[in-house]
């Protein structure tokens, strides 16, 4: 199953010279931890809600003065728009990360990946997985009472 | 199974006139999402890297002002002698991916994460992967 289905869409993205403050009501308005950073439709980088926090606010910065480009995760792993489930696993294990950018074959942002998404997509499978088992033991139990005629 | 052994004891705790500042730089150094607001030893609050980012990159608060100020709600709190299941579901109904463990006085003993949750479930799954897959030995007839 590609990735593409259970990603957030819309993308949110940030432009990469816009100001970390711009960036941080962006993903207040959306509701986000991270934002893609985008310079000429591409790709540049990943800016987390910690991000500010560290490299900003613990550092005396200035959130209306710096540009994001400062502070993101520059050339962040990513992972493809048809790439499956395990393969997105797979990849956050190796970059030892819960986000990946999900981009098209041109290396253009299309939304992120998150390991909560996954952790839900899962938990989900598992679910139908426990709901067909029980479904199993009903089915057997109505047929052995159809059989012996108990209701 | 109680969620005693899987509750983070480092926990960085913070007074209620530290800085959001302060707090920033703890979570840099200790690397670390949160930190615990403690008044004469009762945890007050719980305050998140995205809490800071928010109030101080959005919302205009000075990172000079005390970190009391982003520790508004009382958090969701258990007791350390609580079963997993309880404290995942207490997690699912308050909508929140932390819960601060007390003692039975109300002082903080730690932190349960759905990261240290997600981790030890998922051993489990693999631990019953394996037990499914394997073949059974019969003994010999």
């Amino acid at each position: 199953m590609p990735i593409s289905e259970i990603i957030t869409a819309p993308v949110v993205t940030i432009e990469a010279d816009a100001a970390v403050s711009a960036a941080a009501r962006t993903m207040r308005d959306h509701h986000l931890g991270a934002l893609l950073v985008t310079h000429a439709g591409d790709l540049v980088g990943l800016l987390t809600d910690r991000d500010i926090t560290v490299s900003v606010i613990a550092e005396e910065g200035d959130v209306e003065r710096t540009p994001v480009a400062n502070i993101m995760a520059r050339e962040p792993a990513f992972v493809l728009e048809h790439a499956g489930i395990f393969e997105a696993i797979r990849a956050m294990q190796r970059a030892n990360v819960r986000r990946l950018p999900v981009v098209d074959q041109h290396l253009r942002p299309v939304g992120i990946i998150t390991a909560d998404d996954l952790l839900i997509y899962l938990s989900n499978e598992l679910g139908t997985l426990a709901k067909g088992l029980f479904r199993g033991l009903e089915r057997e139990r109505s047929r052995l009472g159809e059989m012996t005629g108990a209701s | 199974m109680s969620i005693s052994p899987l509750i983070s004891s480092h926990v960085v705790s913070l007074t209620p006139g530290m800085t959001i500042r302060q707090a920033a730089r703890w979570m840099k150094s200790q690397n670390v999402g949160c930190v615990a607001v403690l008044d004469d030893e009762q945890p007050i609050g719980l305050v998140t890297d995205r809490d800071i980012a928010l109030a101080c990159g959005a919302g205009g608060v000075s990172p000079e002002e005390p970190i009391a100020r982003l520790a508004a709600h009382p958090p969701v709190a258990v007791l350390e002698s609580l079963a997993l299941p309880d404290a995942i579901a207490t997690m699912a109904e308050e909508g929140v991916r932390r819960l601060l463990v007390t003692d039975t006085v109300g002082r903080l003993v730690g932190i349960l994460s759905i990261d240290d949750l997600v981790p030890l479930l998922g051993e489990e799954l693999a631990a019953l992967g394996s037990a499914v897959r394997a073949p059974r030995a019969f003994p010999p007839v």
